[in-house]
């Protein structure tokens, strides 16, 4: 091989590996992407269920609303796995209202400043 | 022209580099994105079963025909509906659903909703209690609010 020729190939080869690496570099980020978007995923999922399920309980007509919410306006946090954690991602809020004879419990699932779901729960006031 | 022998020994080094990393991002990508849809199943499925009986009992609490049944050592819940019944139970690993002019279990006529094992019904007055177990061998217990007598038919 000439002298040019082997010059020729070593640029050649070096910048096949600058483009391969870059590739790889792409690739890790949209696995770094796709794993986020994924545990996002799990966690609004886990955390809608929790909400319908907790909108279950207070459908019940025996469920005692004071002794669960006994404030008009109860938090719980939960980290990005859908965990309960102090350090919060995402938070359920309940919000008790009355009206009349009826009782409302706003139930609002947010990610951090995003409400992403929102149930109601309306019963009459229990004397 | 003859390059140094670190020349070499640097292009060498680069190109091992280059393939172990390549090798280590295929891999570990591949071992993610099998991971990702296996806890994706799950999740789904868990997801399907909360909505499913949600839309079916709310459907059916209204008009107060559910019922909690056994046949042949499996619980089965029925859903009355103008003289045509729907059974939900667990068949060969699977929560399936069956219709059918009467309220007995037909495998045959029953189709297959998602995989789960271990199904139990408890029926109460206000209160019904699902629990089973999912693909990853987690036990979930789901409870849904009956207001039949408030809200009869």
């Amino acid at each position: 091989m000439k002298p040019r020729q082997l010059q020729f190939f070593l640029l050649e080869f070096t910048l096949s590996l600058v483009i391969l690496s870059v590739a790889l570099v792409v690739a890790l980020n949209l696995f770094a992407v796709s794993a986020r978007q994924h545990t996002e995923a799990l966690a609004l999922r886990t955390l809608s269920q929790t909400l319908v399920q907790e909108a279950e309980w207070l459908r019940h007509p025996e469920s005692d609303w004071d002794l669960r919410y006994p404030e008009a306006l109860t938090t719980t946090t939960y980290d990005q796995k859908g965990s309960l954690s102090e350090n919060a991602v995402y938070t359920i809020t309940v919000m008790r209202t009355i009206t009349g004879n009826l009782e409302t419990a706003t139930l609002t699932l947010i990610e951090e400043d995003t409400v992403r779901l929102t149930l109601e729960v309306i019963r009459e006031v229990t004397p | 022209m003859k390059r140094p022998a670190f020349h070499n020994l640097i292009i060498l080094t680069l190109l091992t580099l280059f393939l172990a990393g390549a090798g280590f991002v295929v891999i570990s990508g591949a071992q993610f994105y099998t991971r990702m849809v296996k806890e994706n199943d799950v999740s789904l499925n868990r997801q399907t079963v909360v909505l499913y009986f949600n839309q079916r009992l709310k459907t059916h609490d209204a008009i107060g025909r559910i019922t909690l049944t056994t046949q042949s050592g499996i619980q089965v819940l029925v859903f009355e509906q103008d003289g045509f019944y729907t059974l939900i139970y667990e068949d060969r690993g699977h929560l399936v659903e069956q219709s059918s002019e009467t309220p007995d279990i037909d495998r045959l006529a029953a189709l297959p909703v998602v995989p789960l094992t271990a199904l139990a019904f408890a029926l109460s007055e206000h209160l019904l209690t699902v629990r089973y177990t999912d693909e990853a061998g987690e036990i979930v217990t789901l409870r849904y609010t009956l207001v039949r007598e408030e809200n009869p038919s």
